[in-house]
This record gives C-alpha cells, sequence and structure tokens, in this order.
C-alpha cells in the first residue's frame, strides 16, 4: 500500500501529532460554565464518584479518546489517499500532448482541455513520489517532477494554450526511453493527446516499460485546413511569374473557397485542381513574382471552412523576386556573336543593356569586376570550361553542383572532343565573383556543331542566372517533408519554419492538425484498480461510519 | 430559571395576595383532633373539660368541684356522687415557619412568594375560626414576624407582615427549631414552609425535627427542574446560592441518573419523616396555583390534624 497524496513520513508523523494533541486535549483542564443553583446538595452527591484528583484533570475518558482517535486517524488515512500499490516501485511519466493539433474545438470543449482533464483524473491515482507530467508542445519541458505537490499543476497549466507547432510526443517519449530507469521499477508512459508515437519509439523502450494512451472523447469531424503551400518555375517559362500550389486537407474545397490577396490586396486567378483522398491540390500558374506577401484564406460561404481549428485556415508566404537579368554584350567575335546574341535576345529573363556598368552579367568583353560569361582561346585555359566560384564554396562541390545548374550534362562531350581532336576537361577556381569561361573553339561553327545543339541555348541561359545568382525556388513546402537539398547541405523542415519565419509560411502538418492519431495503437490505461472503490475510498466510508457512530452516542449521552 | 448575579429582594405590595386569594382561603377550615389544655375558647375541641354542650364523661366528685356539675340521677341510682364533664372547645394555636433562606428568592421566580401565600391561606383558614396564628420566619436563624394571636380582622395585618419578609441567608433549620423551641408556646399545630433544602441533607432535617413537640404540617416547595435539571448539559460549575461552595460537573446521562436518585431519596426521606411523626406532607408545586394546592389538603373543605 502506499499514499498517492501525502508521504508515509508525513502521514505517520500526523497520526502521532494527531494522537498527541487529542490525548493533550483529555488532559486539559475543562472550562466549567458557571451556573448558580439552589442547592449543589444532590450534585455534590451525583459526582461524588468521578472527582478529579490530579493536578490536570484525570485520563476521564479512554474509550471516547480511542473513537476519536479513530475517525481523526481515519481521516487522515484517507486525506493520504492510501491505497493499494498495484504496482510496485513503478515509475509514471504522462505526457500531455499541446500541439497545434490539440487546439481543436469538440463540442464546448477543446481537445486541450479533454486532455487536461484526462491528465488530472490519471495523475490523481498515481503516487506522487513516482509521478511526473511532461509538457509537449514545440519544445519538452517538465510541468511536474516527481513529489512535487499536484495542486501545483493547475496553474501551471492555467491559461496556456496548444504551441502552434507540430507534436513532440513521440520525441520526448523517445528522449526518455533513451533515459536510463535509475530506479529499475519499471515506467509506465501515458500519453495524453492524439499525437502518434512511432513504432521505433516503441521498439526502443526498455523491459519492464509500456506506453499507454488515454482515452478522449472521440472527434466527429475531422475539419478542413491548409496544408501545404509553395511556389515553383512557371510551366509557361515566363519570367518574373510563379506557379503557386496550395494543398488542402477535408471537405471538398474548391478553389472558389480560397481567397487569394498579394499584399493585401485581392488577386483573382483560377486554378487545375487535384485531388488524392481528402487533399486537394490547386496550381495556380503566373502569379507575378515581385516579391509580395501572398496569403491564402480558406473560406466556405462567408464562414471560417473550420472553425474548430482556425490556425490551418488561414497560410502565407513570400513571393521570390524575380526581376529581369541585365546583360551586357561586347567584344564577340562574328563566328558566333550573333548566335549568343540571339540566344540571349529570345531569353525572357534577359534584358539587353549597353554598357557593362549597368550590367548584373557582362557577355564577352571586360567584365568591370561584375560576373561575366566568357569565351577565351584554348591556349589562355586549360580547361574546356572553367567555373569561377564563390570563394566559401569547396571548388569539388562547386563543380558537382554546376554539372547540373549550367546544363553541362546536356553537353555532348564526346561529340565535341572528338571535333576538336583533344579532350576536354571542366574545372572549378574560386573567384572574387562568378565567372563562366567556354573556349571559343568550341563556339566555332567552322570546327564544331555546338551552336546548332539543344545544349547551346541551356548551357547560355543557366549560365546567365547561375552568374546572376537567381535564388532557386522552393517548389513545395509542407511541415513533416524537407526541403530539397541545398548546396550547403543544410536540411530543415518547414516545422521550423512555421515558428521562425512566418513570412516564409504558416502551415501545419496534417500529422498535426488531423484528429486522427496515427501510429501505432497503444494500449489504455489499466481499468484495474480504477473507479470509485479504491481503497482509500472504504477508508473514507469507514471514517464517516465512525464520525457517525460517535455522534450517535454523543446524542445518546454515551459520549461526552 | 436562576438569573446569575441577581440580589434577591422582598415582595412589594400587593404581590403576596389579593381579594379572591383570601376568599378562596376562607372556604378551607382546619380542625384538629384535640387541641392542647389551657387555651383559650374557640372551635376546636379540646382536651380539657368544661362548659362546652357535648357530655363527655363522668368522674367521682372531690371536695372543691362545682356543685352544677354533680349528675344527681345516677346518685339516686348508685348513691354516690358523680360529676358530668363536658368537652371544652379551645384554640388550635399555628405556628408558620416559612423558609426565607436566600434559596428562595434566588430563582426568577421567587419560590417564597408562593411558599408565602401558603402561609397566608392557612393563617386565614385559622383567624377564620377563631385559633391564633404565629408567624415565625427562618433562615440560618428564626425571627419572631408576629406572636400568636388571633381574629378575624388580622388577616389583612398578618398579610401585610408577611409582605415584609425579607430575604435571609443560609438555612439551618436546627438552629431555627431550637430557637422556636425555646420560646415555650403552647402545643400547637407547627407549619413549616420550605424547600428543605438544608446543605445537612435530610439528616439534618430529621435531627432538626425530632425534638419538636407540636403536631407538625410540612409544605415542601416543589419546582419540577428540582428533580429534572434540563438545563444542566456539558461541563458545568454548579454554585450554592447559599453557601457559594462550587461544584464541578461534566453532565452525562449517569450523572443526571444519579442527581435524580439523590433528589428521589431526599423526597423519600422526607415522606418518611412525615409518616412517623403523623405529620402532613404537601409538596407545593411553585409553579401552580396556590390555593388548589392547598385545597387538596383540606379533603372535604376541612383538615384533620
Amino acid at each position: 500500500m502506499n499514499f498517492t497524496a501525502l508521504s508515509g513520513s508525513v502521514l505517520l508523523g500526523g497520526l502521532l501529532a494527531t494522537a498527541a494533541v487529542l490525548y493533550a486535549l483529555q488532559r486539559l483542564r475543562v472550562r466549567h460554565e458557571s451556573r448558580t443553583v439552589v442547592t449543589s446538595l444532590f450534585w455534590r452527591e451525583a459526582t461524588e464518584e468521578t472527582r478529579a484528583r490530579s493536578l490536570f484533570e484525570r485520563f476521564r475518558h479512554p474509550l471516547a479518546y480511542a473513537m476519536a482517535l479513530l475517525c481523526a486517524g481515519l481521516m487522515l488515512l484517507g486525506a493520504g489517499r492510501l491505497d493499494e500499490d498495484r504496482d510496485e516501485g513503478l515509475r509514471h511519466v504522462l505526457l500531455l500532448d499541446a500541439s497545434a493539433g490539440m487546439a481543436r474545438a469538440v463540442g464546448e470543449t477543446t481537445r486541450f482541455a479533454q486532455a487536461q482533464a484526462a491528465l488530472a483524473a490519471e495523475l490523481a491515482e498515481s503516487p506522487r513520489d513516482r509521478s511526473e507530467v511532461l509538457w509537449c508542445g514545440e519544445h519538452v519541458r517538465t510541468l511536474l517532477a516527481p513529489g512535487e505537490d499536484r495542486a501545483l499543476l493547475g496553474p501551471r497549466l492555467a491559461g496556456r494554450t496548444p504551441d502552434l507547432a507540430p507534436g513532440t510526443l513521440d520525441r520526448a517519449l523517445r528522449s526518455r526511453a533513451r533515459m536510463e530507469d535509475g530506479e529499475g521499477g519499471g515506467r509506465r508512459f501515458v500519453l495524453f493527446g492524439d499525437a502518434p508515437v512511432a513504432p521505433s519509439t516503441l521498439a526502443a523502450l526498455g523491459a519492464g516499460e509500456r506506453v499507454e494512451r488515454a482515452v478522449l472523447a472521440p472527434v466527429i469531424d475531422g475539419g478542413m485546413g491548409i496544408t501545404a503551400m509553395g511556389v515553383s518555375e512557371p510551366a509557361s517559362g515566363r519570367w518574373g511569374m510563379v506557379d503557386l500550389f496550395i494543398q488542402t486537407r477535408g471537405g471538398s474545397t474548391s478553389i472558389f473557397d480560397l481567397t487569394l490577396t498579394l499584399d493585401g490586396e485581392r488577386f483573382e486567378r483560377g486554378g487545375v485542381i487535384g485531388t488524392d483522398g481528402d487533399r486537394r491540390g490547386f496550381l495556380i500558374s503566373d502569379v507575378p513574382a515581385a516579391g509580395a506577401l501572398l496569403e491564402a484564406r480558406l473560406d466556405t460561404d462567408g464562414e471560417a471552412a473550420d472553425a474548430d481549428l482556425v490556425a490551418d485556415d488561414v497560410a502565407s508566404i513570400r513571393l521570390p523576386s524575380r526581376p529581369p537579368i541585365r546583360v551586357a554584350v561586347d567584344g564577340l567575335v562574328p563566328a558566333f556573336g550573333a548566335a549568343v546574341r540571339a540566344v540571349l535576345a529570345a531569353d525572357p529573363a534577359v534584358e539587353l543593356v549597353e554598357g557593362a556598368g549597368e550590367a548584373d552579367v557582362v557577355v564577352g568583353g571586360a567584365s568591370a569586376g561584375r560576373p561575366s560569361l566568357r569565351f577565351p582561346s584554348s591556349a589562355d585555359q586549360e580547361e574546356a570550361i572553367l567555373i569561377g566560384h564563390d570563394r566559401e564554396v569547396d571548388s569539388s562541390v562547386a563543380l558537382a553542383s554546376a554539372v547540373g545548374e549550367l546544363g553541362l550534362d546536356r553537353v555532348d562531350a564526346s561529340a565535341l572532343a572528338e571535333s576538336l581532336g583533344r579532350p576536354l576537361a571542366v574545372g572549378a577556381l574560386p573567384s572574387d565573383v562568378r565567372r563562366v569561361a567556354i573556349w571559343s573553339e568550341l563556339m566555332d561553327p567552322s570546327r564544331t556543331s555546338f551552336l546548332e545543339s539543344r545544349a547551346f541555348p541551356v548551357l547560355v541561359g543557366r549560365s546567365i542566372r547561375w552568374l546572376a545568382q537567381v535564388p532557386d525556388l522552393t517548389p513545395y513546402r509542407a511541415i513533416g517533408r524537407l526541403e530539397p537539398t541545398a548546396l550547403d547541405g543544410a536540411r530543415s523542415s518547414l516545422a521550423a519554419m512555421v515558428t521562425v519565419d512566418l513570412d516564409a509560411a504558416s502551415l501545419l502538418d496534417p500529422a498535426t492538425t488531423a484528429p486522427v492519431t496515427a501510429g501505432v495503437s497503444l494500449a489504455e490505461p489499466s481499468p484495474e484498480g480504477a473507479g470509485p472503490w479504491r481503497l482509500y475510498t472504504w477508508v473514507l466510508l469507514l471514517a464517516l461510519a465512525a464520525l457517525s457512530a460517535e455522534w450517535a452516542l454523543f446524542q445518546r449521552g454515551r459520549m461526552p | 430559571m436562576i438569573e446569575e448575579g441577581r440580589d434577591p429582594a422582598g415582595l412589594e405590595s400587593g404581590q403576596l395576595f389579593d381579594a379572591a386569594f383570601l376568599a378562596a382561603a376562607q372556604r378551607l377550615r382546619l380542625v384538629a383532633r384535640r387541641v392542647a389544655p389551657r387555651g383559650r375558647f374557640a372551635d376546636q375541641r379540646s382536651k380539657d373539660r368544661g362548659a362546652g354542650l357535648e357530655f363527655q364523661d363522668y368522674r367521682p366528685y372531690v371536695a372543691g368541684d362545682d356543685l352544677r356539675a354533680i349528675d344527681w340521677t345516677v346518685y339516686r341510682r348508685l348513691g354516690r356522687v358523680f360529676l358530668r364533664l363536658f368537652e371544652e372547645h379551645e384554640d388550635l394555636p399555628l405556628y408558620l415557619l416559612p423558609d426565607v433562606s436566600r434559596s428562595a428568592w434566588v430563582e426568577s421566580e421567587p419560590r417564597a412568594v408562593p411558599g408565602l401565600q401558603a402561609c397566608l391561606a392557612l393563617a386565614a383558614v385559622a383567624l377564620g375560626q377563631h385559633d391564633s396564628v404565629g408567624v415565625f420566619p427562618f433562615a440560618e436563624d428564626l425571627t419572631v414576624l408576629q406572636r400568636p394571636t388571633s381574629g378575624k380582622n388580622r388577616v389583612m395585618e398578618l398579610a401585610h407582615r408577611l409582605e415584609s419578609v425579607t430575604p435571609g441567608g443560609e438555612t439551618d433549620l436546627g438552629t431555627a427549631l431550637r430557637r422556636f423551641r425555646g420560646l415555650g408556646l403552647r402545643e400547637g399545630l407547627v407549619v413549616i414552609v420550605s424547600d428543605f433544602f438544608d446543605p445537612g441533607g435530610i439528616d439534618a432535617v430529621v435531627e432538626a425535627l425530632s425534638g419538636l413537640r407540636h403536631r407538625l404540617l410540612l409544605v415542601q416547595l416543589v419546582r419540577r427542574s428540582d428533580r429534572d435539571p434540563s438545563w444542566a448539559r456539558g461541563d458545568l460549575r454548579l454554585v450554592d446560592c447559599e453557601s457559594g461552595d462550587a461544584q464541578d460537573v461534566s453532565v452525562t446521562p449517569q450523572v443526571l441518573e444519579r442527581y435524580r436518585a439523590a433528589y428521589d431519596r431526599f423526597a423519600e426521606g422526607l415522606a418518611a419523616l412525615a409518616r412517623r411523626r403523623g405529620a402532613g406532607l404537601l409538596a407545593l408545586d411553585v409553579e401552580s396555583d396556590v390555593i388548589p394546592q392547598v385545597a387538596d389538603l383540606f379533603e372535604n373543605g376541612r383538615r384533620e390534624v
């Protein structure tokens, strides 16, 4: 047996103190009410047998003392919540899911409030010394440490709402599972919320450890929300435009349910709809890429589409800025100059300017410290194509990346080498400004057919973009999915972006906002011993019976 | 109910009696079986032989006897001289001893009032039949409020005297009766009106009455709460109103039971005393009307003592 509300020593001390106080009360001199009587003759006779003979009143009513001690002791045991210790030494770790999805309204309450109530009920049944409560919101925090008074939990949770972030339940469980159980009595993890738990996490649990999920009221309505949003290169190929992609979940959303604004101005444009289960994707073409903030709001008949969780009804994204690339062309040899000019003129991203001073990229002539695309002779340059990259990037990495970025993989190098009668090499060097140098011999139509190949305009166009350092578009952003690999190898998920950079996107993970619990099914808390008829309930009833008996004895005059 | 800190005061004028009370009292009649000799001529039959109308006995003539009392018919038949003796009617001295100790006055409705009313009723009866009445209030000692006197017109005077009674101190029946015996009064009827709560208990009462050669009527002033103190609950310090002695009591049903037993022993002792002495005993409920209770004492309007 143990005490879930008081420690054993406190309870034993309380019992001894109660016994001592009651004993002292029994010994205390009685404060008599003074009354004048006609005669004390008969009272003297009546009390002759019970006269006190010591300084203090003698211990007058041992049976009454025993009865009072029994009542007080039983009440103290009840207050200490004496209970059978069904799990000797077992430690209870209660994890409260505080992810965004827990803000979902369920009737007149919220999922989070349900979880809190279930947590409080479970905590009341758990031994105080071996129970702790963890907050699993954006970060994992300890709400109640072992041994702390459970009354502290209410104030610590007061006014708290779920974090606008995906759940960390699985992470917290995994972290706790890695920590060794110091006392060796086993651990019981109880989850309060809907966040999923990965099978691998459960597999990492040690022997004697088990995970249970508290039963909350089921959620009937799955709700609706924007779950993903992003931009991509326009399918039309128009420079200065992007294609916008929005994904929604739940309901039968149409394009008319989406309200788009650009920097606050209404933006109306039709889109292509694709469906995947309960998810719908909207592709809106040729949205001006001028650095504006695009906001998408999900509406149905003017009302919030997902009244139970408004956090996922709005998403916004900062559109990229795509101004024309100003290119200055100078000093090209006539043999291929016209072809290069024709390619540049046909490129919608390029705006030809006069003079290198106004240009973003210089083609042919003196670069004047600007990124340049030059065509030196093979006598001046050992590699057929030489890339001057940023100094902070390793040359080998830059070279590997350039193969795709510049479209070098499309160049038929073997045919060109055969035409020139010498091997072709691609090299990379650190440089203060970016530059691309291509043998002029490769461009000579009398020696190779490179100008006539499809790789030529691709190489020129991509080189101009690479030199102008046009940023890549992140084609798709959604929480729970990794962004495309960047050159520096950094990988970040949108989960961080949601909270760090709301301008970038404010999307919520479908798994976060979805009420359906993902992951493996977990055991529910054992009903053994639960319910109102616990041991301390019987103790309290016994105390009540003792008090009633004492009252009855008092009323019948059998007890002072 | 005793009012704490109440200082006993005497009676106010008119508090003791009214005309209706006196009229009711005079319908009663006190009859003595035989009054003591050498009394004043009155309505009571006396042990004295005298000039009454009712024949009582014969006795031989001795020198000096009144020749008018000789029964000559007997003389003719027997040749001897006998005198005819007739019953003499004399008065019955009534000695009223009301208890005016502090215990009779401290309650919110003092039991001294019905006690004195009972005295006045008995006095009115006695005076109405030409008996003499003396009043001797007592507490720790006896005082003479009214020496024995007679006459129907003395009722009002006696009532005024009774109203002048003032509260006394502690009850000491032994001392009071010794002082009464010392007055050397002719044998008569002594009426003691008291609660008999002598500090010495019933034994002291018995001892005090043992030397009294008068006929006796005991009027015990009782109150219902004397036996059943329903006010008593919890831990009490009971202060005797006369002696000032304090008694700490934790009132429990057992204690109450013992209290009632003690009271019953006292009441039974008083009744046994009355039986032994051939005395009358009236338990006068001080919370009820006095006259009906006194009337119960007089069967068919008469009380033989």
